[in-house]
């Protein structure tokens, strides 16, 4: 048997009193697309920050394909192989779009502390790609405040690709988008995702992407996973219905 | 001697505190490191002066600490107008540019002092009453130093009980602990934020009156002052009232004791502790997290 | 014009030959005073990188001005050592101090940041000044070596001119490389950066040092341009001053240090001239340049630019 690309033990996490993860198990095996559901404050978005080592964990354990990274730092995660994008859009506003890219390819070949301009222009090809691939060429010389709020989610998503990840974890990728808009941009993903057989981990609150897209769901409330299933599964479940369906459902 | 030094530093414990709490105050509910507060205080010790040089209070203790309060009330005044007319205008702005307006008061501040009161040392005649020594456990105490004490207790008293039973104190302390809750407060975030510039500034100018009996002022006082001041808010935890009070009087003594045993390192150790609490501070968020 | 103001191959040899002219041909006085303008250019340059860039507000950035003019001075005063290797001693100085120092702060971020800065420069001043028997004290260290090296006003100026426009280029340069590029990645949004694979911290030193070596530059420079060196060098006084010009420059340009020099030591030398009033006069255009203008100096001659040629090419 082959490692599962995500495997999560009995993890725990609280803020003071209040426990955001509360005895968490998942295993998401490689090239699976996992849907992250569940009524606001269940800690799907904890679940994500400690996923990429962005708040440390109090207890249990995290193996990225077979290697413990419980202590892992977010810088080291990306390096091992996960990318991912932030709930409320995360770029730097005062770069051009172009820029943003470069960052991420200049972060993925490790040429960071380069004070070459010679290694800037050896990523031009890489940096067009990325553009072209995630149609925001036109935009390229663009300041990211000045770019719409999807085309900045666009960007974000581009962005985390370009680093190359093994694993795409994404913090509700459509949130905010016009509904022409989110179905363009899930479609980017899953082309991304299908092309370089990534394993995808995504919290999102539009049910019908959930539904198209998700191999499997998880579930969580208040901290812990409270079922998990296929789409089909997960649709006649009459608890799940009630507990987060039964609200949100369009 | 061991004696006399912790009192002196106790005493100066308790300037510290007056004018460290102020500043604190300040940075818990609007985030703004004042530099202008030294300036506040060096205009309480300046108007003090012009008082007692106008109403010399003679042997009247009464006339004197009416003006020490007379010059604190100025200065609250001059505190809560410069909020109204400048520091509300900034309060959107990013951090850099909120500390650097308050740097431009301080020059404007430092020029008008040099304007009024010109460049040379000033000292003030100190109260009879006041200027011998208090005699208890068989020792001497300066009475001056111990009248500082006492007013800096009961001042950190009349804090505390602000804080927690009247309304405008809830709502200091709502506004500290969650900058998120001042937004809800609608139109009372203005009045909160004038408020406790205004108090910040009486406290530093009470501070600076009750300086100016003790030692010389000048127009370079705002420097010196502010630098204590930040000391005593970063150790005892930036917005934290209680810690200010024990970061108050733990630098006072430290420094009146580095002075006696080490004074050739008595200003290298205040910093290199400064800079220790902050380290570790910085470790124990980290420890915390875990 | 705007190929000229934008392009460093135009700009930079053309600073040097009118610099230059301007050192060689005006009189003592006024290449003096342009000579202390190159100096303080060079300092808020550096302080703009860690600033304006990299998102890193030092309250203590003198500390390496001092750094590297004790480091000097000393070396010639008390070890009687040549002027290159006293210049070396300079530097290794400031690197050490920005090795110790820039481990230490940047584990901290934003105003704490600035507060371990703040007392790092203390500590740094307090020990020139309080290290009577071999720093001099408060004196400091009078005539440690005749003043501008025995050269003539103008020569020396051709001198700084040549050593502070070197200093803007390598700024320049690393702001253009890939490590300026995550510098600036990094000062706007560490989180994004971190998980893009940047380890931030690293990232943030390496800012922190080259800043550093720049400032300790220029407090060689003031070294030897007055012969003297005194520990206000390190002081919070001058701490604060070289903030005042980035911001009074305008943030979030290479430009802004400089003009923000330029700006406030003209500032300096006019109105003191004239009237003892010159910290009332900074005072005022700062409140002024911060509630009007954020963007500071730069700021405002952009939108003049905007205005008199239309839209800027980005």
């Amino acid at each position: 048997m082959t490692d599962a690309a995500i495997a999560i033990t009995a993890l725990h996490k609280s803020f003071g009193a209040f426990v955001a993860l509360n005895d968490v198990n998942l295993s998401i095996p490689a090239g699976q697309r996992r849907a992250i559901i569940g009524p606001n404050g269940a800690g799907k978005s904890t679940l994500l920050n400690v996923l990429n080592g962005q708040l440390p964990c109090q207890e249990g354990s995290i193996h990225l394909f077979g290697r413990d990274v419980t202590k892992a730092t977010p810088h080291e995660l990306a390096r091992l192989g996960i990318g991912r994008t932030f709930q409320i859009s995360s770029t730097f506003r005062h770069l051009s779009v172009e820029e943003n890219v470069r960052v991420a390819h200049l972060a993925r070949v490790r040429r960071v502390f380069s004070p070459f301009p010679g290694h800037l222009r050896a990523l031009k090809d890489a940096v067009a790609a990325s553009l072209d691939d995630s149609g925001l060429s036109q935009f390229a010389r663009v300041r990211v405040s000045d770019l719409s709020h999807g085309d900045r989610k666009k960007l974000e998503l581009a962005m985390a690709l370009a680093t190359r990840p093994r694993v795409l974890l994404l913090d509700e990728p459509t949130a905010g988008m016009g509904l022409a808009e989110r179905q363009e941009l899930m479609d980017l993903v899953v082309r991304h995702v299908a092309r370089d057989n990534l394993t995808m981990i995504f919290v999102e609150h539009d049910i019908e992407a959930v539904f198209r897209h998700a191999d499997l769901i998880t579930v969580m409330a208040a901290g812990t996973v409270f079922a998990e299933g296929t789409p089909a599964e997960i649709s006649t479940n009459p608890e799940v219905q009630r507990i987060y369906l039964g609200s949100h459902a369009p | 001697m061991i004696v006399v030094q912790i009192v002196n530093g106790l005493m100066e414990g308790a300037m510290l505190f007056l004018i460290a709490s102020g500043l604190t105050l300040i940075f818990g509910v609007s985030r703004i490191v004042n530099f202008a507060h030294g300036s506040l205080y060096m205009l309480g010790a300046f108007i003090a002066h012009s008082l007692i040089q106008q109403f010399p209070p003679a042997a009247s203790l009464p006339l004197f600490f009416a003006e020490i309060l007379v010059a604190a009330l100025l200065v609250a005044l001059i505190g809560g107008l410069i909020e109204i007319v400048i520091l509300r205008r900034i309060y959107a702005a990013d951090e850099l540019h909120q500390l650097i307006i308050t740097i431009g008061v301080v020059l404007i501040v430092r020029d008008l002092v040099r304007l009024i009161w010109g460049v040379n040392d000033l000292s003030t005649p100190m109260p009879e009453a006041l200027s011998g020594a208090l005699r208890a456990f068989g020792m001497f105490f300066p009475a001056y130093q111990v009248t500082v004490m006492a007013i800096g207790i009961g001042v950190f008293l009349g804090l505390v009980a602000l804080l927690r039973f009247t309304r405008f104190g809830i709502l200091t302390r709502a506004a500290t602990d969650d900058r998120g809750m001042v937004a809800l407060l609608g139109i009372n975030q203005k009045q909160i934020f004038t408020g406790v510039v205004t108090l910040g500034s009486f406290l530093a100018g009470l501070a600076g009156a009750l300086f100016t009996p003790y030692g010389n002022i000048n127009h370079l006082l705002d420097t010196t002052i502010i630098v204590g001041a930040f000391i005593v808010v970063v150790i005892g935890g930036m917005g934290n009232l209680y810690g200010t009070v024990a970061a108050a009087v733990a630098v006072g003594v430290i420094k009146a004791l580095g002075l006696l045993y080490v004074p050739r390192l008595s200003m290298v150790l205040i910093f290199l502790i400064m800079a220790a609490v902050l380290v570790a501070r910085s470790m124990g968020r980290k420890a915390a997290n875990e | 014009m705007n190929r000229l103001l934008s392009d460093p191959r135009l700009l930079f040899p053309a600073a040097l030959v009118l610099g230059g002219a301007y050192m060689l041909l005006m009189d003592s006085g006024s290449v003096f005073a342009v000579t202390d303008i190159l100096i303080w250019v060079l300092f808020a340059a550096s302080l703009n990188l860690l600033i304006s860039f990299g998102g890193m507000v030092s309250f203590g950035h003198a500390a390496f001005f001092g750094l590297g003019a004790y480091g000097l001075a000393l070396a010639i005063f008390r070890f009687n050592l040549p002027l290159p290797l006293a210049v070396a001693a300079g530097l290794i100085t400031t690197l050490a101090g920005a090795t110790i120092y820039g481990a230490l702060c940047v584990r901290l971020t934003r105003i704490y940041f600035s507060m371990l800065t703040l007392a790092c420069a203390e500590i740094t001043f307090s020990t020139i000044f309080q290290w009577y028997d071999f720093t001099g004290g408060d004196t400091g260290l009078p005539r440690f070596v005749e003043p501008r090296l025995g050269l003539s006003a103008q020569h020396f100026g051709l001198v700084v001119l040549v050593v502070v426009l070197a200093g803007l280029l390598l700024l320049w340069r690393v702001i253009r490389s890939p490590l300026g590029l995550a510098i600036q990645a990094v000062g706007e949004n560490p989180a994004r950066a971190r998980a893009l694979g940047i380890n931030t911290r690293a990232v943030q030193f390496a800012a922190f040092v080259v800043a550093a070596m720049m400032a300790g530059v220029a407090g060689m420079l003031m070294a030897l341009f007055y012969g003297n060196v005194f520990p206000d060098y390190a002081s919070l006084t001058f701490s604060i001053d070289v903030l005042i010009m980035v911001v009074l420059g305008g943030l979030h340009s290479f430009s802004g240090g400089i003009v923000g020099a330029v700006v406030y030591k003209l500032i300096d030398h006019l109105v003191s001239k004239h009237l003892m009033l010159w910290q009332m006069a900074i005072g005022v255009v700062l409140l002024m340049v911060i509630i009007f203008a954020p963007d500071g100096v730069v700021g405002i001659a952009k939108r003049l630019k905007t205005k008199l040629f239309g839209e800027a090419r980005p």
